[in-house]
Formats: structure tokens, sequence, C-alpha cells
């Protein structure tokens, strides 16, 4: 059982590391496409809604594990325990 | 095997992973809507889970406080499942011991035929019953396990396993409640009824068949009469009338006669006269396919219901084709009484003896007798003889193993009985499936699981 949380958490850091780097990747790719010089209105909107999930992807990035705290907070003071 | 706290921080982590997972997605630089859906629903689905890993335990206590509210608990629930169980095979047993006895004149037949669809019912409750008792085993072993199992299922990623998951944890929540008021909602419904089978004692008590063969004190065969059985209480139990060869006849004219097993008496009755037999307790279990049993008293029966008895001692005795003659030792006040038939007289030759006569009626039949009164003691010659005698009285068996009486099976109580340990129950299970689906399309069960990802 402890390797099995070992492995979830080892997987956890993983993803986060990838999500970090795929921010990156999305956030550059995305204003690229927006300040092309193709006059293509759909190319430049999905460069739009990339960059803008992008920094809602760092936002959500940033604030999980406060988000997880807080779950903990609410639930502890549901449950009494 | 893992402890619950174990699977609670697994179910936990996989929550968190989930929720990178979605923010992975969120992420990645392919700006695909179907893909890009799966970002905000993984997100909010790790949030629920984490959720529910926190608040399992004051789900189950709150499980525990509904059902305590509405009267149900535990103990409750085990007093009712022991009754069910104690009455269901009780009905059973009574089943059982009315196959199990021997019956070679058919006297069960109806009664048999009868008691196959109860028999049927309790096996169907009795297997129903013990279906809710693995569950209530299931919940109260394993609880709480089985639910932090439901809520690791619950977070895994990709809700690949959320509708087993949310399943079983409604699955605990809504059985732990339901079983405890289970009870309590019978209650409501109907009074719990007894068993619907009334067997016969005498099925309860063993029964043997045996031929029984009353004989006088020479060792001769009484003809005619009544054979009475009584049990080692005194209670009358059975009477045979007694066949030209002495043996008692069944109702239904049968040599072999039930008898209970164990210990019994028998007299004997014949015009009028009742004659106690001996030996005094026979023991039906010991002895084998037939009973001998005797009359001290009676020392002449030529036939049918012909007879004398004394209660002096025989000295000696010549037995002749036609005539017997006897010498018999009396006291004063002490007699000879001879009986016999009016149809069939008797011959009856004697000295120094005060004959009294007089005649009455058994059973249908005019009965002449002839008392033989000493007023001094002495031994005195009395010979007698008779002819061939054909009366032949109505007399009717009361057979001990008899078919059971209207009231054997109490439709009523039947009717009860498949109604609250069967119908009513099932229904209640069957509902607390419904709310356990229900509440488990309430926790996300709903969702289809997802194979398609665009």
């Amino acid at each position: 059982m402890a390797d099995l949380i070992a492995f979830i958490e080892d997987l956890t850091t993983r993803v986060t590391a990838l999500a970090w780097a795929l921010f990156l990747l999305t956030w550059s790719i995305g204003w690229a496409i927006r300040g092309s010089p193709l006059p293509i209105g759909r190319l430049r909107r999905a460069g739009t809604s990339l960059v803008e999930d992008s920094v809602w992807a760092a936002f959500w990035l940033a604030i999980g594990a406060t988000v997880f705290n807080f779950i903990t907070y609410i639930a502890t003071t549901i449950g009494g325990g | 095997m893992p402890g619950e706290a174990e699977i609670l921080v697994a179910a936990y982590k996989l929550a968190i992973l989930t929720f990178y997972i979605g923010v992975l997605i969120y992420a990645l630089p392919i700006p695909l809507t179907g893909l890009k859906r799966w970002a905000p629903t993984l997100m909010a689905d790790s949030i629920l889970a984490a959720a529910l890993v926190f608040i399992i335990y004051s789900l189950l206590d709150l499980s525990d406080y509904i059902a305590s509210t509405l009267g149900g608990s535990w103990p409750l629930y085990d007093s009712w499942y022991n009754d069910a169980m104690g009455v269901i095979v009780s009905v059973k047993a009574a089943v059982a011991a009315l196959y199990s006895v021997p019956d070679p004149g058919g006297v069960l037949g109806g009664a048999k035929i009868l008691a196959a669809p109860v028999d049927k019912a309790a096996t169907a409750a009795l297997l129903f019953l013990l279906t809710v008792g693995g569950i209530h085993l299931l919940i109260y072993t394993y609880g709480p396990l089985l639910a932090t199992i439901g809520v690791a299922l619950y977070s895994v990623p990709f809700r690949i396993l959320r509708g087993a998951g949310a399943w079983l944890i409604s699955f605990i929540l809504v059985f732990n409640a339901g079983l405890q008021v289970l009870p309590v909602f019978l209650a409501t419904v109907a009074s719990a009824p007894g068993s619907p089978i009334n067997p016969p004692s005498s099925i309860e008590s063993g029964v043997v068949y045996r031929e029984v063969r009353v004989l006088n004190v020479m060792g001769d065969t009484v003809k005619g009469g009544l054979l009475v059985v009584y049990n080692s209480t005194g209670s009358r139990i059975a009477s045979y009338p007694v066949d030209g060869e002495g043996y008692a006849r069944s109702s239904t004219g049968d040599r072999q006669v039930s008898l209970p097993e164990g210990e019994v008496m028998f007299d004997y009755i014949s015009n009028a006269v009742s004659f106690p037999l001996e030996p005094d307790l026979v023991d039906t279990s010991s002895q084998g396919g037939e009973i001998l049993v005797w009359s001290p008293h009676i020392f002449w029966s030529p036939g049918t219901l012909q007879y004398a008895y004394t209660i002096g001692e025989i000295t000696g005795y010549t037995l002749n084709e036609t005539h017997s003659t006897y010498q018999i030792e009396l006291y004063p006040g002490e007699y000879v009484e001879v009986r016999y038939p009016q149809d069939c007289p008797v011959q009856v030759e004697y000295q120094g003896l005060e004959a009294i006569e007089g005649e009455t009626s058994w059973e249908g039949i005019q009965v002449e007798k002839l008392r033989l009164k000493a007023h001094q003691h002495g031994v005195y010659n009395i010979t007698l003889g008779a002819a061939p005698c054909n009366v032949t009285p109505s007399l009717e068996a009361e057979d001990y193993l008899s078919g059971p009486g209207g009231d054997f099976i109490d439709y009523n109580i039947l009717a009860a009985f498949i109604l609250y340990y069967f119908t009513v129950p099932m229904i209640y299970i069957f509902t607390l499936f419904i709310a356990t689906t229900g509440l488990a399309r309430l926790l996300g069960g709903r969702e289809r699981i997802p194979v398609r990802i665009v």
C-alpha cells in the first residue's frame, strides 16, 4: 500500500513538472500564433484561447496546494475530526 | 490487507493527482474543445473526492444517527433476525417431522400435501433471510472499510471507477441505516406471527408400529373387545378393536397398530368390564414386531366376547373339545363371573356357589352375566362349554397416529407469516436498493464511463 501511495505521489510530482513545462510551451505557442502575420481570424482566436488556458493552468498550479489545504480545513470543520 | 487509514491516504493522493492532471490538460497546447472540457471536470471531481475522503466517517455517523432517530438499532435488528430465524426453522422442523413419521396407513397423506407449500414458503423466507443476514454481516463488520474503498475508487482519475465507488459508498450508507430500521418498519405494517403449522402431538413424540396380541391367563387368545392404550401418565391415547385371533386392529384393519415410542399401559374392555393387562408398563421401542399382553383374571375365552374371569386362584383344570373344567380356590365373598352375548349362549355347571344372574348392554350388544359367589372357603369345580359365536360388536378404532385436525394449518397465520417474513422485508430491501442507486447518482455515479476523449 505504501508503494502505491509513493507511486501516486511520484506521479503527481511528474505531472506537476510536466504541467509547468507545458504551460511555458503553450503560452509561447499561443503568443506566437497570436502575433503571427497571418490574416486568419480563427487561427488568431485559437492562439488567444491557448494563452488564456495556459494562464488558467498556471493559476491553478500555483494555487493547487492552497486548494487542498482549504478542502482539508473545511472537511475537518464539518466532520468535527 | 491495507487498513482504512492507508486507503484514505491513497484516495486523497489520487484526488490530488486528478487535480494536477486536470491542470495539465489546461496547459496542453492543443486547442480542442472536447479535450479541454476535461480540465475543469477533472478538477471539480478531485475537489469532491478530496472532500469525501474527509467526511466519509461523518457520513457513516450521519447514517447511524438517522437510524437511531427513526428508532432502529443493531440490537433491535439482531433480535428481530433471531426471532424470524427461530419461527422459520421451527416451521421447517415441524414439516420435516411430519414427513419422517412412518405412515403405512396413509392417514397423514392430506396433511403432507397441505404442508408442502408451507415448506416451500419457509424455504424461500429462509433463503431470503440468510441473504439479508449476509448483507448485515458485510456492513456490520466491513462497513467502514468498504466505504473507504468506495472513496478510493471514486478518486481514480478520469472517472474510470467513479460509478462503482459512488455505488459502494451509497450501499454502505443506505443499508447501514436501512437494516437497523427494518424491524421498526415491519412493526408498523404487521405484528410478528407465530408458526402457521400445528403438527399433531403424536408426531413430535415418535411413533412405532407393532402387532399387539391379547391373551388370557392360560395363554389362550381373547376374542372381540377393545384394547385401550394409555401413556405412562395414564392418559388414554388410543384404542383398537381385538379380532378373532386376539390381535388389535387399526382403523384401516391392519394388525400393525400405531403406538407412541416409549412406555405405554394396556387395558382390555369387553362386555362392559375393564381388565388391566400385564406387564404393567410396556416399552414399545424395546419390543420387537409383536407385543404380548395378558389378563391375569380371564381364564376362559372360547369365542367372540365369551369369557369367564375370577379373582380367585386356579389350582387345576382339564380341557376337552367341548367342555373345560376348572378347579378354583375361592374365599368367602370371592367369585367367578361368566359374560357372553345373548345370541351366543354358554353352558355353565357348578356346585356349592350362589348364582346371581343379570343383563347389561354394551356397544349395542345384549350381554348376559352370571356371577358365582362363594360363601365358604374351598376349591370349586366349574365346567364351561360354548358354541361358536358370530356376534360382531361395532367397535371403532381410535388410532394413535391420526390425521391432523382442521387447525393443522392456520391460513390466517400463514398469510401473515408470508407477509411478515417474506413479502414486506423483500419490498423493503428492494426499496433500499433503489435508494442506494438514487444516492449513487447524487454522488456522481450517473456519469457514464468516458471512453470517448475528444
